[in-house]
């Protein structure tokens, strides 16, 4: 069949909605000290905002755009104009979150961090996703399937996070990254920066950061495309819990929260369809 | 009639944008674009040697004390942004940018307690792995510059 003509559990893209929207919008409730650092800590624009001359505005406004924002998020997922909304997200998430990272820029660079970049990436897609407005409090279950083609792009979406990292790796270092010293380097240095003993530790052995260079690579290129593989999707999922979370451990750099959260919107949709959907289907 | 014509430009139309928004989103992988909100994936990418590694940290030097160092994370600074602030200011040799760096941290409420009731001089060092035997690391400190901290 026509991939473009495959479907899939009729209410899931409309359940991702829910779900990741929902998830957002608690991320952002927990987190508001993203209206008030950029107050508080020196800031430098990002490239986007000097390229269309946008200026830092007040406080008072930047609390507005942040409650503004959880509203937008709150409405998209109970299926209010669902596609308007989330489209309005991605307007004021682009803003919101651009000021927020102009503290983590430096006057010398165009870097920012980019633990933040799968939630704008995803809720971009979604308005365009056709059955995204199923599932919705003004219509019930919408009769319109979900396709395979709305699954695989929210899937590559996620991808593009661990693929971008591999793939820079090695268009900058080559096979080279993974000689085993390179993570070395990288756990000492952490280690000199913070006292990491754990970071020391791993750095001590260097059989094991070559093997875990090239575990990183090939999860990173090739494994995490597992996603799109029936039943490779919880085996990659499972490695890349492991993968954040020992980051976090030896290399004190914590993506669990909000980038792997957001990753697993995905997987919560899967239980929750599974367990309140599929089910009701089998017994009608 | 029309609702064949309709369905075959509906076609097209989902095929545009999962094409459209892969395109979007692995181009601007591929072409290195950096800026939010696409990605800057590209930390940790450079191959390094282990012997060549370096970080810049402060240390408070107090009389009859010993030197402290590894404290920024305490008082709310990230040691890593600090480190590669001054790193590129001085790569770039520029002596004034290094110094706002580090009176900076001064101004920190944080720091000011850390350091209250103490004539200290606060030291810009460099640390660097000297040697690497079993699980036995050993660090070299390099004095960059010294400031008062009244």
């Amino acid at each position: 069949m026509n991939f473009f003509k495959q479907t899939i559990s009729k209410n899931f893209i409309g359940l991702f909605r829910i779900v990741t929207t929902i998830t957002i919008a608690i991320h952002l409730a927990l987190n508001s000290h993203y209206v008030t650092a950029p107050y508080q800590l020196k800031w430098n624009p990002i490239t986007l905002f000097e390229f269309l001359g946008i200026t830092q505005w007040n406080q008072n406004l930047n609390w507005f755009i942040y409650g503004a924002l959880i509203l937008f998020l709150l409405l998209s997922a109970i299926g209010v104009f669902a596609r308007w909304f989330i489209a309005g997200s991605v307007f004021l998430f682009f803003l919101f979150m651009g000021n927020y990272l102009g503290i983590s820029k430096s006057l010398y660079s165009t870097s920012v961090w980019h633990n933040h970049n799968l939630i704008f990436m995803l809720l971009v897609i979604m308005p365009f996703l056709p059955s995204v407005t199923n599932l919705s409090i003004l219509k019930g279950s919408i009769e319109k399937n979900s396709k395979r083609w709305e699954e695989y792009l929210i899937l590559l979406t996620i991808a593009t996070a661990y693929f971008g990292a591999g793939y820079c790796k090695l268009a900058v270092s080559g096979i080279e990254w993974a000689n085993g010293y390179t993570l070395q380097a990288i756990l000492l240095k952490k280690y000199l920066l913070t006292g990491n003993i754990y970071a020391k530790y791993l750095a001590s052995n260097y059989t094991a950061c070559f093997v875990l260079s090239g575990l990183t690579l090939l999860l990173e290129c090739v494994f995490i495309f597992g996603l799109l593989l029936k039943g490779w999707k919880w085996v990659v999922f499972i490695s890349l819990f492991i993968f954040h979370w020992s980051t976090g451990f030896f290399m004190d750099v914590h993506f669990l929260n909000p980038h792997f959260l957001i990753c697993s919107t995905y997987f919560m949709t899967l239980i929750i369809d599974r367990l309140f959907f599929q089910e009701k289907r089998t017994r009608v | 009639m029309v609702q064949e014509q309709r369905f075959n430009i509906l076609k097209h139309v989902e095929k545009f944008i999962f094409f459209g928004f892969l395109l979007l989103f692995y181009g601007a992988i591929i072409l290195r674009i950096e800026h939010w909100p696409f990605t800057d994936w590209g930390v940790f990418t450079y191959s390094y040697k282990p012997e060549q590694v370096f970080v810049f940290d402060l240390a408070l030097k107090q009389i009859g004390h010993e030197t402290k160092d590894q404290f920024l994370e305490k008082i709310g600074i990230s040691a890593v942004g600090f480190n590669s602030q001054v790193t590129r200011s001085l790569y770039k040799k520029n002596q004034r940018e290094t110094d706002r760096i580090v009176r900076a941290v001064f101004d920190q409420p944080k720091f000011r307690e850390l350091a209250k009731n103490c004539p200290c001089e606060v030291l810009l060092i460099k640390k660097k792995v000297e040697s690497i035997e079993a699980s036995k690391i050993s660090i070299n400190h390099e004095v960059v510059k010294t400031y008062e901290f009244l």
